[in-house]
């Protein structure tokens, strides 16, 4: 009967914003004055209501006018083009590559056993079985990593509802809430299926650690990075980053430097592969005589054709992977050139212009333009990422400006990605600075 | 019982019927007229549903670009801010559904923008956004289609056939998608030692 009762509130209460009569109201009142949960649903339910109706922000009125600006632009430069066409395009590839990473995701777990009953943390040692063993080494061809032998070792399953922290083999683990991570220890190799990893790498260890999602695999040998299963972002040191068929996806990714899985991206990388195998395949064809200048790809330079600045800032994220600052810095200026770039394309530009100088080891040039995009585009999470990646940049371009490039980052950006870190340094930098 | 405040959606806006026919043409001041007058209202939707500013601008560019390409195939059913708030809706959760792209970035980084939260309670400004911070990182955890019929239903004040209109999909569906984001967000909350001490101003237990 109770338990009816408060149904028929808790369907009161879930109709607040439209308006309760006397009777509903009344009925609310007395019910409320026996039933401490309904009371507690209330309260929540009016706490975030008043708290979401706070929430409305509103542009200034020189952003709203570019946006009017721009979007009224597009549709004058690209009448004939479907905002959503490409998107569904996109969709389309989402999806088959999502339905994959299910389909390998189910097999990937095959080799568990009913082991992960509950949500609390649980590493969860168990022996390999002959099923497993072969199944592992499939996942190791298919991620280019050499496979052992099925060997009889044991493998450790975790599976988070809160933080963790755990120390696997030589590396330091923070496990994020919901993370779900199978570890090799005798490869040292970390497989998340889910969730968030942040790994503190032993140097002197001089042994390599890596992180392993379905889209690609991190390979270090001493530093702090921290990885989701389309993200890897780097706190100190240097990683590398190889796709699933082992191509290398960034050579270098530096303190402050993010790699971020995009699908688009590894298709156009792809279909670069692939149209450039075409192009050799018919110059062999053609006749000796033909001109040098006939063979030379074009896909790398900048073109007339109509691209939107997304996809120039792909082939420019590709051209930095591949080390090739020249083409990023061409890339770059195209997507700038291109028809209204959004800001956080506009962003993106300036930070990869960063990234090519610091790839030429100009690194004031680097740091110069961190710092730009760090002002310019604050509200922005790249934003962010440069402030934090100026003041590591400071360490070694000018460190005289170290401790003033990290304090204006904590008080720009104070809930920022890298505000532990920062934190951290400053009050090293603190301790190693003599007082005057 | 407090009274109830009411619902937070606005009603729809008349425009006249040449307005709206000069749109449909693709006409650019017409289109710059009604955008001007929508923009805020729609911004207002966007960033209750994706709980940050930082993208706003992108995100309002993006609705406008997609209402400029449907426009053409608008009837005149519903009313032009009904229209335009369901590409906004859509727009949000496709925003939503890329991780990297949640935005941590709290309300006070938008320089010049306004928010209610100055705008009405200056003295408890950071409050406010304390709360807000909390709110959102609780929010974050839901599904976003949960998420934003949730948003639409408890604070846009929508009925729920109007929010299963937004969302393009049926009454059943949208309210198991309001009843498990309550129960999920509720149960988040009332375990916050942060939030409980919030709680209590409202007729929770306190801390």
């Amino acid at each position: 009967m109770r338990a009816t009762m408060c149904a028929e509130i808790e369907d009161l209460i879930e109709r607040e914003t439209l308006g309760w009569s006397e009777a509903e109201r009344l009925r609310v009142e007395q019910h409320l004055n026996e039933c401490d949960a309904c009371r507690e649903t209330l309260a929540i339910s009016r706490f975030v209501r008043d708290t979401l109706l706070e929430a409305a922000g509103e542009l200034p009125e020189s952003s709203r006018s570019r946006a009017i600006r721009n979007a009224l632009s597009m549709e004058k430069k690209d009448k004939k083009r479907s905002v959503y066409a490409p998107r569904r395009w996109l969709g389309a590839g989402v999806a088959t590559l999502t339905l994959a990473a299910a389909a390998a995701l189910i097999v990937f777990f095959v080799s568990r056993d009913s082991e992960v009953a509950s949500t609390t943390v649980k590493p969860t040692p168990h022996k390999t079985t002959p099923a497993a063993a072969s199944e592992a080494q499939r996942i190791a061809q298919n991620a280019a990593i050499p496979a052992q032998p099925a060997a009889e070792h044991a493998d450790e399953w975790f599976e988070t509802s809160a933080p963790e922290q755990r120390q696997l083999a030589h590396a330091q683990v923070d496990f994020a809430e919901s993370t779900r991570a199978r570890f090799h220890a005798d490869r040292r190799l970390l497989e998340l299926a889910q969730g968030r990893v942040e790994v503190d790498v032993e140097t002197a260890q001089g042994e390599s650690f890596s992180v392993q999602t379905d889209h690609f695999r991190v390979e270090v040998l001493g530093t702090q990075f921290t990885v989701t299963p389309d993200s890897v972002s780097v706190t100190r040191g240097r990683v590398q980053v190889f796709g699933r068929d082992g191509s290398v996806l960034a050579r270098e990714l530096a303190a402050g430097g993010q790699y971020r899985y995009s699908a688009t991206t590894v298709a156009e990388a792809a279909a670069r592969v692939a149209s450039k195998r075409h192009m050799n395949d018919r110059d062999e064809a053609k006749p000796s005589d033909a001109k040098p200048s006939d063979t030379k790809p074009s896909d790398t330079k900048p073109s007339a054709a109509k691209k939107s600045a997304g996809a120039w800032l792909a082939e420019a994220r590709a051209a930095l992977s591949r080390g090739d600052g020249k083409t990023t810095r061409e890339l770059v200026s195209a997507a700038e050139k291109s028809a209204s770039p959004t800001r956080a394309e506009r962003a993106e530009a300036k930070t990869l212009r960063a990234e090519a100088a610091l790839l030429e080891r100009d690194q004031l040039g680097a740091l110069r333009l961190y710092r730009e995009v760090a002002q310019q585009y604050a509200e922005l999470s790249a934003g962010d990422n440069a402030a934090f990646a100026a003041a590591q940049l400071a360490k070694r371009a000018d460190p005289t400006h170290e401790r003033e490039l990290l304090q204006s980052y904590l008080g720009r950006f104070p809930n920022g990605r890298f505000r532990d870190e920062a934190k951290q340094r400053l009050s090293r930098l603190g301790e190693a600075t003599p007082t005057r | 019982v407090r009274p109830n405040p009411g619902t937070a959606a606005p009603g729809p806006e008349q425009y006249p019927a040449t307005l709206v026919e000069a749109c449909r043409q693709g006409e650019r001041a017409a289109l710059a007229k009604l955008f001007q007058a929508e923009a805020p209202y729609l911004e207002r939707v966007l960033s209750r549903i994706v709980g940050g500013s930082s993208d706003l601008e992108d995100l309002l560019q993006l609705t406008l670009e997609a209402a400029i390409h449907a426009f053409p195939s608008f009837r005149g059913e519903a009313s032009v801010r009904t229209w335009l708030t369901r590409i906004a809706v859509r727009t949000a959760m496709r925003h939503l559904r890329h991780p990297a792209q949640k935005r941590r970035v709290p309300f006070e980084v938008i320089e010049g923008g306004q928010s209610a939260i100055s705008a009405s309670r200056p003295q408890h400004e950071a409050e406010a956004r304390a709360r807000l911070r909390v709110l959102y990182g609780h929010l974050d955890a839901l599904d976003d289609k949960h998420r934003t019929a949730f948003v639409l239903f408890q604070v846009e004040g929508r009925s729920m056939e109007e929010v299963a209109a937004l969302m393009d999909t049926n009454l059943s569906t949208t309210k198991s998608r309001v009843m498990w984001a309550r129960r999920k967000l509720f149960a988040r909350l009332s375990k916050d030692p942060a939030a409980r001490a919030w709680l209590a101003e409202y007729g929770g237990e306190a801390p």
